[in-house]
C-alpha cells in the first residue's frame, strides 16, 4: 500500500473521537469491530443535530417538527434502499437490528411453516441465528438441520447440496462469520435453495459493513444488518425482504403505526413497510445509520477491504510464529477477523492481560457456542480490524500477547 | 496492576488444582456453565456430606476459575454441612464486594481479593463456590 494511501487512513482514523484516549494509561487500541464499530463525528453529530432540531414523533403530525423528523426517518429509508440496492423504499424495515430481524422473519413466517418441514442453517451461525429457529420448530414441528462445515471453517456445499430437498422450506446462513471471518459462498447457496423454491434468509450482520451488497443481485428474499457494526447507533438494524413474501407473512408486532384502520370488531394492518413497525420507532437510530451509510459512502470501499486484509494478513503472519497458537478458521475467502487459541492458556486470561496495555479484544464463545464444540474449545481470543486500525497496533496487539504468554505460563 | 491479579500463587493453583477430577464416591454432583464466556465446571461431593463436606471439581476455564476451585476444595474438606454452607456464602459475598482481606479466612484466599478491581472477572472467582452452594443446600 502506498504512502498517500495509508495517510488517507490515518485521516479516518481522526474522525474516530473515542480512539484518542489512554485505558490503563496506554493509548487505546480497538480491535474488537466485529462486535460493535466505533462512530465517526459525522454520525454522533447527525444524531445530535436531529435531537437538538428535528425532533418530534413521525408520521400523521402536521406540525414542522414531525414533518422535519419524518422527513429525517424515511430519508433514512432511502439511503439504506440504495445501499442495498433495494428495488424499493417499502421493503426496507427498520428493527431494532439484526437478531430483531431474525426473530422477526422467525415468527411473522410460522403459519407458511407445516410439520415436518425443514429448516436449514450452518454450523457456524451466531446464536441469534440458532434460537429464533429452534423456536419456530417448536411452534411448528418443523425440523432444524444444520449444514455441516470443515476444519478451516468453510461450509461443505456439497453436504448441503444433498441436504435441500421438496421438505426444506427455508435456509438461513451468515454471509461472513462474526467468529471464523469466513466469507460464505451466498451467491451459490441462493441458487441451489432458489432451485428448490426455499426461501433464503442472510445474516449479514458482519458483511454490510465490510462488502458491497446487492440484494437483486444476490435475490435473496430477505437480508438483515445492524447499524452498530457499519459505524451506526446500536438499537437500529435493517431487514430487507421481497415483497412477495413481507406480503404473505403475518405482522410481528401489533399496536400503533402499523394499523389501516382499528375498530373493536377488527383492524386492517398497514402496508409495508409500516406493517412492520409498530410503535414510535427508532428515528434517531435511522437518522444514524443514515448518516453512516453517508459515511461508508464516502470511503473507496475496495481500498478499505485491501486495507483491512492488509492489516488481517500482517497479524496473522505474525501470529503464526508464536509457539502453540492455533488459528480458529482458514479459510481462503476471508475477512479481517483472526480467531486464535494458545495452548494451555484461557481466552480470557490473555484478555484481561492486554487490556492492561489497553488492547481491547473480544474472548469467549461469541455467541457461537456449537461452534466451540466443533473446535473442541471454550472459547477464542478474537481481533478483527477495521480501516481506523493501524500495523502499529498490530505490533504492540502481538508485543501483549507475548507478555500473557510469559505471565502465564 | 494485572500482575497483582495474576499472582505466582494464582498461576501454581490453577496449574497443580487442589482436588481436580472426580471423587471415588460421587455423593452428589453439579455442573455449571459460565454464560459469560462458556466455561464449565463441575463441582463434586464425595461421600455422605451429612458426615463431612469433601468437595471435588472438574472444569474447562481460566486460571482464576480454576484457582478459585482449588481453593473452595482445600478450605472446605472436613466442615460440616451447616458451617461449611455459611462459610462459602460468606467468601462468595466477600469476593463480590471486594473484602477478602478484611475476613479472617485462611491466607490462601487473598490472592482472590485483586478480583475487586476486574468486575468483568468477578464471576469466574464465584462460579466454584455458588456451584458448591447449590449443590449442598
Amino acid at each position: 500500500m502506498k504512502a498517500k494511501q495509508k495517510k488517507a487512513f490515518e485521516r479516518i482514523r481522526e474522525e474516530f473521537p473515542i480512539l484518542d484516549q489512554k485505558i490503563n494509561g496506554e493509548d487505546l487500541i480497538y480491535l474488537d469491530n466485529a462486535a460493535s464499530t466505533q462512530k465517526p463525528k459525522a454520525v454522533i453529530n447527525a444524531i445530535k443535530d436531529y435531537y437538538e432540531n428535528d425532533h418530534s414523533n413521525v408520521h400523521r403530525g402536521v406540525h414542522t417538527l414531525s414533518v422535519r423528523a419524518t422527513e429525517a426517518y424515511e430519508n433514512a429509508r432511502v439511503k439504506v434502499t440504495e445501499f442495498l440496492n433495494s428495488p424499493n423504499n417499502h421493503q426496507i424495515i427498520f428493527t431494532k437490528g439484526t437478531t430483531d430481524s431474525i426473530n422477526l422473519i422467525a415468527t411473522s413466517i410460522t403459519s407458511l411453516i407445516n410439520e415436518n418441514d425443514e429448516i436449514l442453517i450452518t454450523a457456524m451461525e451466531h446464536h441469534s441465528n440458532i434460537v429464533p429457529w429452534q423456536e419456530l420448530c417448536k411452534r411448528t414441528g418443523a425440523v432444524l438441520k444444520i449444514i455441516p462445515i470443515n476444519e478451516n471453517g468453510e461450509i461443505l456445499i456439497d453436504d448441503y447440496k444433498d441436504m435441500v430437498s421438496a421438505k426444506t422450506k427455508l435456509i438461513s446462513v451468515v454471509h461472513l462469520s462474526n467468529t471464523l471471518g469466513t466469507i460464505n459462498p451466498i451467491e451459490d447457496i441462493i441458487k441451489i435453495a432458489k432451485s428448490h423454491d426455499v426461501i433464503t434468509v442472510i445474516d449479514g450482520a458482519q458483511a454490510a459493513g465490510h462488502l458491497p451488497i446487492d440484494v437483486q443481485q444476490l435475490d435473496c428474499d430477505f437480508y438483515l444488518f445492524s447499524g452498530h457494526k457499519i459505524f451506526g447507533p446500536t438499537g437500529i438494524g435493517v431487514l430487507y425482504g421481497k415483497e412477495e413474501i413481507l406480503n404473505r407473512i403475518d405482522p410481528y408486532q401489533y399496536g400503533g403505526e402499523m394499523i389501516l384502520k382499528v375498530t373493536f370488531e377488527k383492524t386492517t394492518y398497514n402496508s409495508l413497510p409500516h406493517k412492520f413497525e409498530a410503535g414510535t420507532p427508532n428515528i434517531a437510530g435511522a437518522v444514524g445509520i443514515g448518516a453512516s451509510i453517508d459515511f461508508i459512502n464516502s470511503l473507496d470501499r475496495d481500498l478499505c477491504h485491501e486495507y483491512e486484509m492488509s492489516l488481517h494478513d500482517y497479524a496473522l503472519n505474525q501470529l503464526e510464529q508464536i509457539d502453540g497458537i492455533r488459528i480458529i478458521g482458514k479459510s481462503s475467502h476471508k475477512s479481517a477477523i483472526i480467531s486464535f487459541v494458545i495452548d494451555g492458556m484461557h481466552p480470557h486470561d490473555i484478555g484481561t492481560i492486554i487490556n492492561q496495555k489497553g488492547i481491547a479484544v473480544r474472548t469467549g464463545h461469541h455467541c457461537t457456542m456449537p461452534l466451540m464444540d466443533f473446535y473442541e474449545i471454550p472459547g477464542t481470543v478474537r481481533a478483527s480490524f477495521s480501516i481506523y486500525n493501524n500495523h502499529s497496533e498490530i505490533d504492540k496487539l502481538i508485543d501483549a500477547i507475548k507478555l500473557a504468554i510469559k505471565m502465564l505460563k | 496492576m494485572v500482575s497483582k491479579l495474576y499472582k505466582n500463587q494464582l498461576i501454581e493453583l490453577s496449574h497443580n488444582p487442589y482436588h481436580f477430577g472426580k471423587p471415588e464416591d460421587i455423593f452428589s454432583s453439579k455442573e455449571v456453565l459460565n454464560t459469560l464466556c462458556g466455561d464449565k465446571i463441575t463441582v463434586y461431593q464425595n461421600g455422605d456430606p451429612l458426615k463431612a463436606i469433601e468437595l471435588w471439581f472438574e472444569s474447562v476455564s481460566c486460571i482464576i476459575c480454576s484457582a478459585s476451585a482449588s481453593i473452595l476444595t482445600k478450605n472446605i474438606e472436613g466442615m460440616n454441612l451447616n458451617d461449611g454452607i455459611e462459610f462459602m456464602n460468606q467468601v462468595e459475598a466477600s469476593i463480590k464486594d471486594g473484602t477478602i482481606r478484611n475476613n479472617n479466612f485462611t491466607k490462601d484466599l487473598n490472592c482472590l481479593d485483586e478480583i475487586k478491581n476486574y468486575p468483568s472477572r468477578t464471576t469466574c472467582a464465584t462460579l466454584p463456590w455458588t456451584t458448591a452452594i447449590d449443590l449442598l443446600k
